[in-house]
């Protein structure tokens, strides 16, 4: 289901993912996504606390090729323990947070571990719940530090560069950040639980914010993530209530995407394998009319939803690309005519 | 009417949260107390807590809880709720719900279905007993527990129309076989959306490759048996909701339902599939929650109030009779502890312990539920008890201590700060004497760590394990 405006120009284009909750093709309740300079996608699966062989980061493309998976949970170097982001210097490294330990964790492209810093803490250059990691052209690192609601800049060896924001709900200021995204001179946060996404120069001035909060249809309601296009539309990941809003570059609203998920390749070779599957399959009504519920049992009902989308972002093809958490999957959309 | 007016104390303020709650702490039964004992348990039951936990905080860092594919994170949501409400009457009163119509994720494989059921239980367990029984047969955890969407027209499966009538209302020897047979054609049609692929993902135990769905009731007329029937020495074209409401006008469902309710808000009664070859533990108490059920229309919180308000309840004499179930002594103990940081992996281990204790939340172990009572106490799960006990309430971060620190407490009154820190906590003489002997001991002093070892040397009594 979507309903955008007649100038916003989005299409479904296919469904990558899996359920693969002890390893191999596939996610498991994946946090993050990101995509290196070889156009291959890295997913950050968080995994469960009683279901841990989950946990790992998959390497695919959204061609539906899946090139491997590194690390697995624990707190031992190499390891992760509730992974949140990730994200690449020039070189194809891979940085990633962990909310837990407070760590960054760096692995070079094949996953190969390199090292790890951070330490918990509240001032300068600690961290308590890092989330969103984005680096910039310098390979400096932009981390939303979410507990201590603010964001924080280190280059990659961890080094702290400069931090701003607070624990409030005024401009420049944080309430638990999520997402972040860095795009040439502009950083944007969402800022999950004062319900907007906030905008800051490279030196963390407050530039500008959008979104109402609310469950209404033009409002956010504990944003995850944002992204933004090559017109400066924005795509802001309403994780709270289970969509996708869109909005052009003055922020005027310009609709939403509620999932419309198709099987996906590795799907159809599942179910080709367990034919009675497939068979029952054959009489499954995917989008069914359902009780008054709240957003989040809408899609826990209805399969072809967004359920806890968590990251979005936007390849070098203009894709969009929502990760869908809950369902262990990428929902693709084809920005453009 | 029996009920009675006196004058309140905290003893009776502790007694009423440890049974319509999982247990006062020193704050919350000196509040209740400056009411009238009526007044404390209009309190308890008319107040609900909208807000019991910041669900976005842990969907956003536990997230196998938005999930909640695992029984044990269907658990952890629940224990969170349990241990965080306000008002945690409605959280009692949907364990005692989910102890009568058991109801268990071994077989629904998904908790998210588990997870609404126990929202159900929040949202109708007070309200008519007719009414719950129509939820509780719509409700899709239910229908696909006992294999109502194999109930068809054509070929009726007797499961949930047995159940209905010898588990959930009217207990073994009040109907006939015949009358279980009525009863299934009633309830034929009573599915689930997309039932075949729903039930074949159960069955094979699948979340590929989208994970669950989670599953919506569905009545399909066309596969409803809408023939005459003969139920209880009534006829017509009943459909489920008239079955329910021959069931809830009999005697023996109003018996059937006052024991469980004894068993669970007064004493411990004997197992319930003794219940048709033994007595009631107290006969006037069964009458009286009867007599109840009729006046109040079945509406289940009126019944409440009247028992709580009564002397069967009020009566000393049943104070710290029942044996705590793993659930309540997990939810007490947390509470008094000062609750959950969210996000905490401790709520996970509280759900595994009260697992280990015999009670899996979510998960028992057969469609009798839990029968409670000295079935909880075993060589096992007595050090799994106490070592939980002990451990999250002895744990020195804990506020608990803080608090009787702060109290300035001295060899002589530092017992008594520890039990009413506890909920008033009522010791046995001779606990008292052996713990005054450790006190008095040269080598105590009142610092942090002996305070910690006291608290676990209460809290491993007899007496806690009581309610």
């Amino acid at each position: 289901m979507k309903k955008v405006s007649e100038n916003t120009k989005i299409t479904y284009s296919h469904t990558v993912g899996f359920t693969a909750d002890v390893g191999g093709r596939g996610f498991h309740l994946p946090r993050d996504m990101s995509i290196n300079s070889k156009n291959k996608l890295y997913v950050v699966n968080r995994s469960g606390a009683f279901h841990t062989t989950g946990l790992r980061i998959s390497i695919a493309d959204i061609k539906d090729n899946y090139y491997g998976e590194f690390s697995k949970f624990g707190k031992n170097p190499g390891e992760l323990y509730w992974p949140c982001s990730i994200t690449f210097d020039s070189n194809d490294n891979v940085y990633v947070t962990d909310e837990y330990t407070n760590l960054i964790s760096i692995f070079d492209t094949d996953g190969k571990y390199i090292k790890r810093w951070g330490e918990k803490g509240s001032t300068e250059g600690k961290l308590n719940f890092p989330s969103g990691i984005d680096s910039d052209n310098n390979n400096n690192l932009y981390i939303c530090d979410n507990l201590n609601n603010r964001v924080q800049v280190f280059t990659k060896d961890g080094n702290f560069i400069k931090s701003w924001g607070r624990e409030g709900n005024k401009s420049g200021e944080f309430d638990k950040p999520w997402g972040i995204k860095v795009y040439d001179e502009i950083i944007m946060v969402a800022d999950w639980r004062n319900d907007r996404i906030q905008i800051f120069d490279k030196d963390g001035n407050f530039l500008d914010k959008f979104g109402d909060d609310g469950n209404k249809e033009s409002t956010l309601f504990r944003p995850s993530d944002v992204a933004k296009d090559k017109n400066n539309y924005y795509y802001v990941s309403d994780w709270g209530n289970q969509r996708v809003q869109i909005y052009n570059d003055k922020f005027e609203y310009c609709g939403f995407l509620r999932g419309e998920a198709t099987l996906s390749e590795w799907a159809k070779e599942y179910l080709d394998a367990n034919v009675d599957e497939k068979n029952a399959r054959e009489t499954f009504c995917p989008v069914i009319n359902i009780d008054d519920v709240d957003a989040h049992e809408e899609s826990a009902r209805i399969e072809s939803y967004f359920w806890d989308p968590t990251s979005v972002i936007i390849d070098k093809n203009d894709n969009l690309l929502v990760l869908d958490s809950n369902r262990n999957r990428i929902q693709i959309y084809h920005i453009g005519e | 009417m029996v009920s009675i007016e006196s004058k309140t104390n905290k003893k009776e303020i502790s007694h009423l949260l440890k049974r319509a709650g999982f247990g006062g702490s020193k704050k919350d039964i000196d509040f209740l107390s400056n009411k009238t004992y009526c007044e404390a348990v209009d309190y308890i039951l008319d107040n609900v807590d909208k807000n019991p936990v910041p669900i976005d905080l842990i969907r956003r860092y536990q997230i196998d809880l938005s999930d909640v594919r695992s029984v044990f994170s269907s658990g952890s949501y629940w224990m969170y709720r349990m241990a965080h409400s306000k008002f945690p009457f409605e959280e009692k009163i949907a364990l005692f719900w989910h102890r009568l119509f058991a109801t268990g994720q071994n077989k629904l494989i998904q908790g998210k279905v588990m997870t609404s059921q126990i929202e159900m239980f929040r949202e109708h367990g007070l309200g008519s007993f007719e009414n719950l029984l129509i939820e509780l047969s719509k409700n899709p955890a239910m229908i696909m527990w006992l294999d109502n969407q194999d109930n068809h027209k054509d070929n009726i499966n007797e499961n949930y129309g047995r159940e209905i009538l010898e588990l959930f209302s009217m207990g073994a020897g009040n109907y006939s076989e015949e009358d279980i047979k009525e009863c299934s054609r009633a309830f034929t049609g009573w599915t689930i959306e997309n039932m075949p692929y729903m039930a074949i993902k159960m069955r094979n135990n699948t979340a590929r490759p989208y994970n669950y769905v989670a599953w919506q009731f569905k009545f399909d007329k066309d596969d409803h048996d809408f023939g005459i029937k003969e139920f209880l020495g009534e006829k017509g074209d009943f459909n489920g909701d008239d079955i329910i409401r021959i069931i809830c006008s009999q005697k023996a469902t109003a018996i059937y339902f006052a024991r469980h309710i004894y068993h669970f808000f007064i004493q411990d009664e004997s197992p319930v599939p003794q219940w048709p070859h033994t007595k009631a533990v107290d006969d006037k108490a069964i009458n009286f929650i009867v007599n109840s059920y009729f006046k109040n229309s079945y509406n289940i919180k009126e019944v409440l109030r009247e028992l709580f308000k009564s002397q069967y309840f009020r009566s000393e004499t049943i104070y710290n009779k029942r044996i705590k179930s793993p659930s309540e002594l997990v939810v007490n103990s947390v509470r008094l502890s000062g609750g959950f940081d969210i996000p905490s992996e401790e709520v996970y281990k509280a759900t595994i312990s009260s697992a280990l204790m015999g009670q899996p939340l979510l998960n028992p172990t057969s469609v009798d539920g839990w029968q409670g009572g000295e079935e909880w106490i075993n060589t096992g799960s007595i050090i799994e008890r106490i070592n939980f006990c002990s451990n999250i309430l002895g744990s020195p971060e804990k506020k608990i201590i803080s608090k009787i620190f702060s109290r300035n407490a001295n060899k002589t009154n530092i017992l008594s700060f520890c039990c009413e820190e506890l909920g008033y906590l009522d010791l046995h003489e001779t606990t008292i004497k052996e713990l005054e002997n450790y006190i008095n001991e040269d080598e105590f002093i009142i610092n942090n760590e002996y305070l910690s070892i006291l608290i676990k040397l209460i809290v491993s009594s007899r007496e806690f394990q009581m309610v």
